[in-house]
């Protein structure tokens, strides 16, 4: 652990989520207005002293959306993620392990839903579950799965073959003692890596989605609403949509920066892991 | 062994195509409610009982699932997506016309992409571990998480309103460049981020091989030796960005058509989805899928070919 934080890439990124996150759990005490306040006299008002990001079209404070916004923001990255590695990862080392017909079956399933491409299933998912935060979740989930699936089965069949989990097997350790023990760990950095830049890209993607109304609806301040909504302003109030922009740009690139360094530090093997930008 | 593995590959895709079929078809039943009401709800909310109920026997839909799955799949298969509810056009025709569109605009934005990737990717692995590299490889990252529709704003504001260069959207008979010009940016700059670590990479494994350092004991000059021997040589491994750019094209081309009016697939699937037209959503994302798919199988071939020594079986 102090071995990754001498590393400054991940020192740096880990300061700038961490102040993400205390944004977002703060945003309360933190934020100068209530976001709910409208002051229509106050109507897309440019950056001033008063307000540091400026005003929306309701007269609404920016930087008090944006800070209330990260924990949209924020809560759909980790609980897509977390969701996505639990089903992947379980997926991932049945296949790689147990072999066979198993695997067949989940690398094909695998293979299917990386077929389409990742913005083109959410956004149909969600067209036909109906838009809203919980069903794009779910669409987001049906997308990310397969990159932990991928990556857990790999480093799976990488440990089955070694000498000691063979013999640990030899000697009548069960399956599941070997998995705990042996397999678990070894598919721990490589998890880690991809968990890192899949929040990231799953962040990129819920913002595409509610800033095309699909999404989170406007009603709850969340980054790509806000975009969305500052879309009609564009020529005449444009920090309407910068500072949500900035912001998400910020969060995204430092879970993508986090990753990146973690992959250097961690493990030779994984420098051929890109990040996929698939948003 | 080559051709085995070739077949073998093949025969990957029949199970994939059917699972991806069935997917398509199945979405609208994941639709909370009766695919018939679905299909005969007006954008406004309201439906006709008894349209409702032509509707569902005119298409079939009183019958089994997998009855209609083997219907639909038949007339898929003939070219044949049914009839949009809106513009009552045939859904393939259109989807094609879209798609067509696209492939335009993707071409430019790649060739903007590789402009940009191949020689920031070279200098980045030559200048390996200097500032240099430090400054691409960062904006390699920038450009992976910078939001392409907040990119394509920006650039809207900067050229369209500031400058007056070009127009903000439109798309000008498919044929005019200047509506092409930001769109294409915005979807290549974001492809050429991934490209450039790419290169990087492969260019890094590539300067260290024998080979290069025989090249130079010839004597031959460092330019000859890094685009003859090394840039070949690394540009082969490169050869997997197609399908990812493929896929990262045809993904930022929902929010960058829809952005810009360009009349793509992007555009076409979420003004489909806007108003409730559930047959070409279906259709137009089973195309993608297909397209996509192909893509990546033909890329992958051509990878193996290339290096006969690799075989994706752990992968596949």
């Amino acid at each position: 652990m102090t071995e990754l934080l001498k590393n400054r890439q991940i020192t740096i990124s880990l300061i700038i989520l961490g102040g993400l996150i205390f944004m977002a759990a703060f945003a309360g005490v933190l934020a100068p207005y209530d976001y709910t306040e409208k002051d229509l006299q106050n109507r897309l008002q440019p950056p001033s002293s008063d307000h540091l990001f400026g005003t929306d079209h309701l007269g609404r404070d920016i930087l008090t959306m944006v800070m209330y916004g990260s924990r949209a923001s924020l809560f759909v990255g980790f609980a897509v993620v977390g969701v996505s590695l639990a089903i992947g990862v379980t997926l991932g080392v049945l296949a790689g392990y147990y072999g066979g017909w198993l695997d067949e079956i989940i690398m094909r399933l695998t293979d299917s839903f990386l077929a389409f491409p990742s913005m083109f299933l959410a956004l149909a998912i969600t067209a036909f579950l109906g838009q809203g935060m919980k069903n794009m979740m779910l669409a987001l989930i049906a997308v990310e799965w397969t990159v932990f699936a991928r990556v857990a089965r790999g480093s799976t069949l990488d440990v089955r073959t070694k000498g000691y989990v063979r013999a640990s097997r030899w000697i009548g350790a069960s399956n599941c003692y070997v998995v705990i023990k042996h397999v678990l760990p070894n598919i721990i950095s490589p998890v880690l890596i991809m968990a890192s830049l899949g929040i990231g890209n799953v962040i990129l993607a819920a913002a595409g989605l509610s800033f095309l109304g699909l999404g989170v609806q406007p009603a709850t301040p969340e980054w790509g609403a806000m975009l969305d909504a500052g879309r009609t302003y564009v020529t005449t109030a444009p920090w309407l949509m910068f500072f949500p922009g900035l912001f998400i740009m910020i969060t995204v690139l430092a879970f993508n920066y986090f990753g990146d360094g973690l992959r250097d530090a961690l493990d030779q093997k994984m420098k051929n892991i890109e990040l996929e930008g698939r948003f | 062994m080559l051709k085995e593995y070739f077949i073998r590959r093949a025969l990957y895709l029949i199970p994939v195509l059917i699972f991806i079929s069935v997917m398509s078809f199945s979405l609208i039943y994941i639709a909370p409610g009766d695919p018939a009401e679905i299909m005969m709800t007006s954008p406004s909310g309201g439906y006709d009982e008894a349209a409702v109920e032509a509707f569902r026997i005119a298409h079939g839909l009183d019958q089994p699932f997998y009855i209609q799955y083997i219907n639909w799949l038949k007339n898929a298969a003939a070219g044949d997506f049914g009839y949009s509810y809106m513009s009552e056009q045939p859904v393939f025709e259109t989807v094609l016309s879209a798609f067509r569109n696209t492939l335009t605009l993707s071409v430019l934005a790649l060739a903007i992409a590789l402009i940009i990737s191949i020689p920031s990717g070279v200098v980045s692995a030559l200048k390996h571990n200097t500032v240099v590299d430090d400054a691409c490889r960062f904006f390699a990252l920038f450009g992976v998480s910078m939001p392409n529709f907040w990119q394509a704003y920006l650039m809207i504001i900067l050229f369209s309103v500031v400058l007056h260069w070009f127009p903000a959207s439109g798309f000008g008979h498919g044929t005019d460049i200047r509506y092409m010009i930001m769109p294409a940016i915005v979807l290549g700059t974001g492809s050429a981020a991934v490209m450039m670590r790419m290169i990087r990479s492969s260019m890094l494994d590539v300067m260290g091989k024998e080979y290069i350092q025989t090249a130079r004991g010839k004597g031959l000059s460092e330019k000859i030796v890094i685009i003859r021997h090394a840039l070949k040589n690394a540009l082969v491994p490169v050869i997997t960005v197609a399908g990812l750019s493929t896929g990262f094209l045809l993904n930022g081309s929902v929010v960058v058509e829809t952005i810009f009016g360009w009349s793509g697939i992007g555009n076409l699937v979420v003004n489909s989805i806007l108003s409730h037209d559930y047959m070409m959503v279906q259709g137009s994302v089973l195309f993608v899928a297909v397209i996509f798919l192909l893509v990546n199988f033909f890329v992958d071939l051509v990878y193996v070919w290339a290096n006969p020594e690799i075989r994706y079986d752990r992968t596949s």
